[in-house]
């Protein structure tokens, strides 16, 4: 019998996993979604043992393992605490080389993962005020901030 | 706590893209390799853990999926169990294994393959679907994030977290396990574009393909069968907050944490004299300096003097990753396994570049976006 020996080309199969869900945004981020949607305001979550604000709300406080049941508004401006490129091609980018930032908005203890725009990266810096642009057509989800740019290109 | 020992340990050689082999023909290699370093047959092993992630296997119950080539179907089939996680979380598991009195000895299993899947999409996937994916971040981006804020908060140069680079990569050189080996200078690394800054792309533990193993066994079994033990002497396991917004970036509550409960456990009272070796798992650069701080070799933002000052170096007061640690191979869940691996070999007095007279060495994993998890293991040889 003839052993195994290694072929003289090696062959992979090629696909792709592509699985629909749909991901309930639970009470909490849908009433969030909804501010933003319908009335271009910003909401937080207050956790009522610690006083930090969660923006995007959460409905738990993981430090003191509370509920966080107090609304209220934040932002809309808020600072840079965090900011970075992605200088390459991603499938997952929502826009050519992304600028992602955290952004503390007014009012928040915890920073927002988001987009920055209209501001190139050497620029950019750590307590940069910035303010949210808000989509024309907004449809319910974190997208519906466009991104944020620097406050005072706003004013003039 | 009862003692446990480290009898066998292996790996495969790591390398970019291991196109002869599947996952099932990897976890065979560790498994075989490994019980012929403990010196034990198949049908010693009490129970299995194999450790791996679904998104970069690219299939459902993956950990399953090599179950045979780890030899769970041996027989009437052994019980195994699954971790997804770091490697480290597997071999944590593993103990708790023996230590529930049901196990004699536990062999763990680690196995990925970086080349298959998108590591891009994998690890923005590890982003809540709701609020934060859509910002397409990804772990890199997530560790630039941690990066500027180390560097920010205590004024770290670039020079510094470059050293972490040079130094490990040519640790590497004698390490045929190795992806990445080779001399480099601070400029070289600081030369390399910035994919995401403040990150060098030198600065990043190169997409690895390889698989690990480990056996662990009580006292008796170690004594029966002949075998030449590593002790545990202290482990602990924590973990912070996820999302990123929520975290302060330039330290780490969790490795802290972390390393001081396994202290304690081992009796250890200043780190950085009672350790004698550390293979600590850096994804980026940075990290080696972060982590220094956070498992107390030094003060807080002393991460950068630290490595600066060569007590980390291969002949230095404390050397870290003499194996050239996961900036020179990584295999995303096996890399926390390969440092518990390299700390065992340590010990023995087998490691590529050994520590002279080495009796007691840390090993570190993690996992998750920035390290939000952390697993701290004390080793010893007596
Ligand atoms: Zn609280």
């Amino acid at each position: 019998m003839n052993s195994i020996e290694a072929p003289e080309t090696l062959l992979w199969r090629e696909s792709r996993i592509k699985i629909p869900y749909a991901w309930a945004a639970g009470e909490t981020a849908s009433r969030f979604f909804i501010e933003i949607r319908d009335r271009k305001k910003i909401f937080g979550t207050k956790c009522p043992s610690c006083d930090k604000v969660y923006c995007p709300p959460k409905k738990t406080c993981g430090d003191c393992f509370s509920n966080c049941g107090e609304w209220l508004e934040v932002g809309p401006d808020g600072e840079i605490t965090g900011f970075t490129q992605a200088l390459y091609e991603g499938g997952a980018h929502p826009v050519k080389n992304p600028v992602g930032g955290l952004i503390l908005l007014r009012g928040a203890s915890t920073a927002m993962l988001h987009l920055i725009g209209q501001c190139p990266l050497e620029e950019l810096k750590i307590g940069m005020k910035v303010t949210p642009v808000f989509k024309e057509n907004r449809q319910g989800n974190i997208l519906d901030i466009l991104h944020f740019i620097p406050a005072k290109q706003n004013h003039g | 706590m009862d003692k446990i020992a480290v009898i066998g340990v292996a790996q495969t050689p790591f390398s970019p893209n291991k196109s002869g082999e599947t996952y099932a023909d990897l976890a065979y290699e560790a498994t075989t390799k490994a019980l012929e370093d403990a010196g034990l047959a198949i049908a010693d092993i009490g129970n299995i853990i194999t450790t791996s992630n679904d998104f970069w296997d690219g299939r459902t119950i993956s950990s399953m999926a090599v179950g045979d080539s780890a030899g769970a179907a041996y027989g009437e089939g052994k019980n195994i169990s699954t971790v997804e996680g770091d490697g480290t979380l597997g071999a944590f598991y593993g103990m708790t294994r023996i230590l529930s009195g049901s196990y004699e000895s536990t062999l763990v299993l680690a196995h990925s393959k970086l080349s298959e899947g998108n590591n891009h999409l994998i690890t923005n996937a590890f982003f809540d679907p709701t609020y934060e994916r859509a910002i397409g971040m990804d772990s890199l981006t997530a560790s630039a994030l941690q990066a500027q804020s180390y560097y920010n908060r205590y004024k770290i140069p670039p020079r510094q977290s470059a050293l972490a680079v040079v130094k490990n990569r040519a640790n590497a050189i004698r390490n045929p396990n190795a992806h990445l080996q080779e001399e480099l200078t601070i400029e070289d690394v600081l030369r390399s574009p910035q994919p995401a800054p403040p990150i060098h792309e030198m600065e990043i533990a190169p997409e690895s393909d390889g698989a690990a193993a480990l056996i662990l066994t009580t006292e008796s079994f170690a004594k029966k069968h002949g075998a030449k033990p590593v002790w545990i002497e202290g482990v602990s396991f924590c973990a912070e907050g996820h999302r990123l917004g929520e975290r302060r970036l330039w330290e780490s509550p969790a490795l802290r944490q972390a390393a001081q409960k396994a202290y304690k456990m081992a009796g250890i009272d200043n780190p950085r004299k009672d350790i004698d070796v550390a293979e600590i798992y850096e994804a980026c650069s940075y990290q080696e300096l972060l982590w220094s701080e956070e498992l107390g070799f030094c003060a807080q933002g002393q991460g950068g003097a630290f490595i600066e000052s060569r007590a980390t170096q291969l002949k230095g007061e404390l050397p870290i990753n003499p194996s050239g640690g996961c900036l020179s191979a990584h295999a995303i869940i096996v890399a926390g396994l390969v440092r518990i691996i390299e700390a065992v070999l340590q010990l023995r007095g087998e490691a590529v570049n050994q520590v002279e007279d080495a009796k007691r060495a840390l090993a570190h994993g993690q996992y998750g976006l920035a390290g939000q998890s952390h697993c701290v293991w004390i080793l010893g040889k007596n």
